[in-house]
């Protein structure tokens, strides 16, 4: 689909992004973030809604005392809400020195990812904002988006 | 007009070329940071682009190359590096500019958002290497823990010998005392071996005694002058002290000779003979800081960074910062462990447990007055600190002022003090630079003589509020509409209220100074002030009647740490509301509930008839809450008035630890931070100054 000049340039492009990824499914489809911006996996807590903040936001939450907020990965996503099962998790994420959480509906694997396994993601077809995908992992016969962090953080904030 | 069209087209056709060629320039610098060429003509371009801008009137163009130049000047003269941060900035102020030219080529004529930001962005680089050269460093002390006692022994010293100085009266005593002062510095220091200060020290008692060693009688103006300045620079010295334990040796340049060089007396002679002035060697022409890493910052607030433990009047004792706020946290948390632990035990019947329980509950709460002292000092010596700006500043004027205080036993949390001392800076100058009128308009009002400036701090409530008021010309709302008009940042055809007008002044980019002073009128302030004391929660109100002065209020919360606050529930939503916030609260019957044409329902209280706002509406909460009249109304405080605000019930009152909502996440206004209940959930606190739409300053 793409030219192999211009595609081994966006892989030259992408060291960073080899590596180790938390994965997690969203709907149908399986996601990973970067390992090293995870700080913990906490199961579902109280959440209290936010007057005046972005849909994405579901609320703040009790993290051992600090108050961290919270995002719906699915509303991020334009996937409807569904009720939570026993396996929804809240992903804590460290970012810039703050913690954010993100609601997702099942936690995977923790996966590694070569250069080989790495591609860089299409312009159209990814069914989410093409902006928060950082590079496409296929490995183990799953396709699975290797999401920006900082992409998915920042724009829920200008969204509104 | 067409003559005007044609040179606009042409200022714009040549400003895009400059723009291109100073991006270009910049890009280059970022991957050759010591490229001076390209320093040259990205300042070239800029400063081209200024005069035109200024030819032309086009303020914001010419504001922002302004400050984009003046950190290129910098850049050329070697007192800044180049680094990335700095560049980026450059870099972005550049983008800011081409999508201005943009606007104005299409004919918007409108603020971009960015204006603001980057305006104090680029001040604070510029300031900040302009410091660095005026910041001499002392000699680092093998022994750092002598320096634990030696920095408030200091300070203290130069606070006493600088009251007497500012003093409207210096007489042969204070004069002795000052001496004293001084005399006891030059023994610790020559003890301990810090020679700069010493020195300094030591031509600061020359200066007082005359030849034969008696003290002086008097001391002209001049005089008093040139000790503070002599204070001043050992206070720099001590700070360099402080605020790192391995400070990097750097090497300074002329700034403080030249400061000091101001007053013609002989002591600053002998100060150019030592260690102030520039180390000549061969790499005198390098990077005047230390080459390699970007200088780090003296942090002004090094010294009050320490806090102080009063043990029962038998001493200080210096304590980190950290460490008394883990402190705190750690006694709040151990409080809402308390009320939980009541909560569960309440429903056990074991009457010698609950007594326990009940004890402990006595020695917490002690435990936690406890905490919270030790966080709060009195506002006295940021008060002191803007005497003395109040008198530099009056007298760099030539303005006859009394400056008079009140309160300043006030006591407030530590980090507020800290915080909101370079807010009332900026408004002391602006308020000696334009709150005070001329002998000769005073005489015309029937003012008396002299212009007075006073500053206050009296607790209200779980507030401290700072008033500063001048009583001078006044703000005309009518002249600050039109400049707001003049410099686009307000529509022709509006018509703002006297109140509105006010808080013009709070817009970034904002001056009505017709020349920019050394102290104001550079309209980067008033919008810095503002938001500075924002991130303190506090607010800030303006009144003033034309002719007669006009006066600043800063209402700043007690301790940033807890509060005590009255838990509601609107609907299956809880929230808190500080106690201080809250006037009345009460159950009214539908006949006290009246409606008002186009204000909605009212309620009478106290004689007055105030609004009612319905919390379920302000928040669009879902499955609203009780039927309008049958909730509880609780009469609140805002700075138009009051108004009564209508939830479902109270459930009760306790202290919570506050927490602040994360910034990330826009909110309502009217959410000023959260805590956790003693459920563990999240309960989010009101600030009833922002819950109702329209209320929220610039």
């Amino acid at each position: 689909m793409t030219r192999p000049n211009s595609h081994n340039e966006s892989i030259k492009a992408l060291p960073d992004v080899v590596g180790t990824y938390l994965t997690f499914m969203i709907g149908t489809e399986e996601y990973g973030v970067d390992i090293q911006s995870v700080s913990e996996i906490v199961g579902l807590l109280p959440v209290t809604p936010v007057p005046g903040s972005p849909p994405v936001v579901l609320g703040v939450i009790n993290l051992r005392g600090k108050v961290i907020p919270v995002l719906s990965m699915r509303i991020l996503f334009n996937l409807g809400i569904v009720e939570a099962t026993k396996h929804n998790v809240f992903i804590i994420i460290e970012n810039d020195a703050k913690l954010i959480g993100l609601s997702v509906d099942q936690v995977r694997e923790v996966a590694s990812f070569t250069k080989d396994d790495i591609e860089p993601p299409p312009n159209y077809g990814l069914g989410i904002d093409a902006a928060y995908v950082r590079a496409i992992g296929k490995s183990e016969g799953k396709i699975r988006m290797l999401l920006d962090i900082k992409r998915v953080l920042d724009l829920h904030s200008k969204s509104n | 007009m067409a003559e005007q069209d044609s040179l606009f087209e042409l200022f714009i056709a040549e400003t895009k070329d400059h723009l291109e060629l100073a991006e270009e320039s910049l890009l280059r610098l970022d991957r050759f940071p010591t490229d001076m060429p390209a320093i040259e003509s990205c300042f070239r371009a800029i400063h081209t682009i200024k005069g035109s801008a200024g030819f032309l009137e086009l303020v914001r163009v010419q504001n922002l190359s302004h400050a984009c130049e003046t950190v290129l000047d910098q850049l050329r003269n070697k007192v800044l590096t180049a680094s990335p941060a700095c560049i980026q900035l450059l870099l972005q102020t550049v983008t800011c500019l081409v999508q201005e030219i943009a606007n104005l080529d299409k004919g918007i004529r409108g603020p971009t958002d960015i204006d603001g930001d980057l305006l104090t962005a680029l001040a604070n680089i510029s300031n900040e290497a302009a410091e660095k050269i005026a910041n001499p460093t002392a000699d680092i002390p093998d022994d750092l823990a002598i320096m634990e006692d030696f920095i408030p022994e200091v300070t203290e010293l130069m606070n006493q010998a600088e009251g007497l100085l500012i003093n409207p009266v210096v007489n042969s005593d204070s004069i002795q005392g000052v001496l004293r002062s001084f005399s006891t510095l030059t023994g610790i220091c020559s003890y301990l071996g810090f020679s700069k200060i010493a020195l300094q020290s030591r031509n600061a008692e020359e200066a007082l005694t005359d030849t034969t060693g008696v003290p002086l009688l008097n001391l002209s103006q001049q005089q008093c002058l040139s000790i503070l300045e002599i204070i001043d620079v050992i206070r720099k010295l001590v700070k360099s002290l402080d605020s790192d334990p391995k400070p990097t040796p750097a090497v300074i340049a002329n700034a403080p000779a030249d400061k000091i060089l101001s007053s013609a007396d002989t002591i600053f002679d002998m100060m150019e003979m030592n260690d102030l002035t520039p180390e000549t060697s061969e790499n005198e022409t390098n990077a005047i800081l230390a080459p390699g890493t970007f200088p780090k910052l003296v942090n002004e607030n090094a010294i009050t960074r320490q806090g102080i433990l009063r043990t029962g009047g038998e001493g200080f004792s210096r304590i980190a910062i950290a460490k008394l706020e883990e402190l705190v946290n750690l006694v709040g948390e151990l409080m809402i462990s308390q009320s939980m632990i009541t909560d569960d035990v309440s429903t056990i019947e074991h009457p010698r447990l609950r007594h326990s329980i009940e004890r402990q509950a006595r020695i917490m709460r002690e435990l936690q007055n406890l905490a919270l002292n030790m966080r709060m000092v009195p506002l006295r010596s940021t008060f002191k600190k803007i005497a003395r700006a109040a008198h530099d500043t009056a007298h760099k004027l030539g303005k006859d002022v009394l400056f008079n205080i009140q309160g300043e036993e006030t006591e407030i949390d530590r980090t507020i003090a800290d915080g909101i001392a370079d807010p009332l800076m900026h408004m002391i100058r602006n308020a000696v630079d334009h709150g005070v009128d001329s002998p000769a308009e005073r005489a015309k009002a029937g003012k008396p003589a002299k212009s007075q400036i006073s500053l206050s701090a009296v607790q209200a409530g779980d507030h401290v509020v700072i008033k500063m008021e001048d009583d001078g010309p006044g703000l005309d709302p009518e002249q600050l509409r039109k400049k707001a008009v003049e410099q686009g940042l307000l529509a022709p055809d509006a018509s703002p209220s006297s109140n509105e007008a006010f808080q013009l002044i709070f817009i970034p980019g904002f001056s009505t100074a017709s020349k920019l002073t050394e102290f104001s009128g550079r309209g980067v302030g008033m919008d810095v002030v503002l938001r500075n004391v924002q991130s303190l929660n506090g607010t800030i109100d303006i009144s003033s009647t034309i002719g007669r002065g006009a006066s600043f209020i800063i209402k700043l919360p007690l301790t940033t740490a807890i509060l005590e606050a009255m838990l509601l529930r609107v609907g299956s939503h809880r929230f808190l509301l500080p106690v201080g916030s809250v006037i009345e609260a009460s159950q009214p019957t539908p006949e006290n509930i009246r409606s008002v044409l186009n204000r909605g329902r009212v309620i009478e209280s106290r004689g007055q008839l105030l609004p009612i706002a319905r919390l379920s509406d302000l928040f669009s909460l879902p499955g609203g809450g009780v039927e309008p009249g049958q909730g509880i109304l609780l009469v609140v405080e805002h700075f138009n008035g009051r108004y009564a605000l209508e939830v479902d019930e109270i459930l009760g009152q306790q202290q919570v630890v506050i927490k602040p909502l994360s910034k990330s996440i826009p909110h309502h206004p009217g959410l000023s931070g959260s805590a956790i209940l003693s459920d563990g959930r999240v309960g989010l606190i009101l600030d009833p100054n922002r819950l109702l739409p329209n209320s929220t300053a610039a």
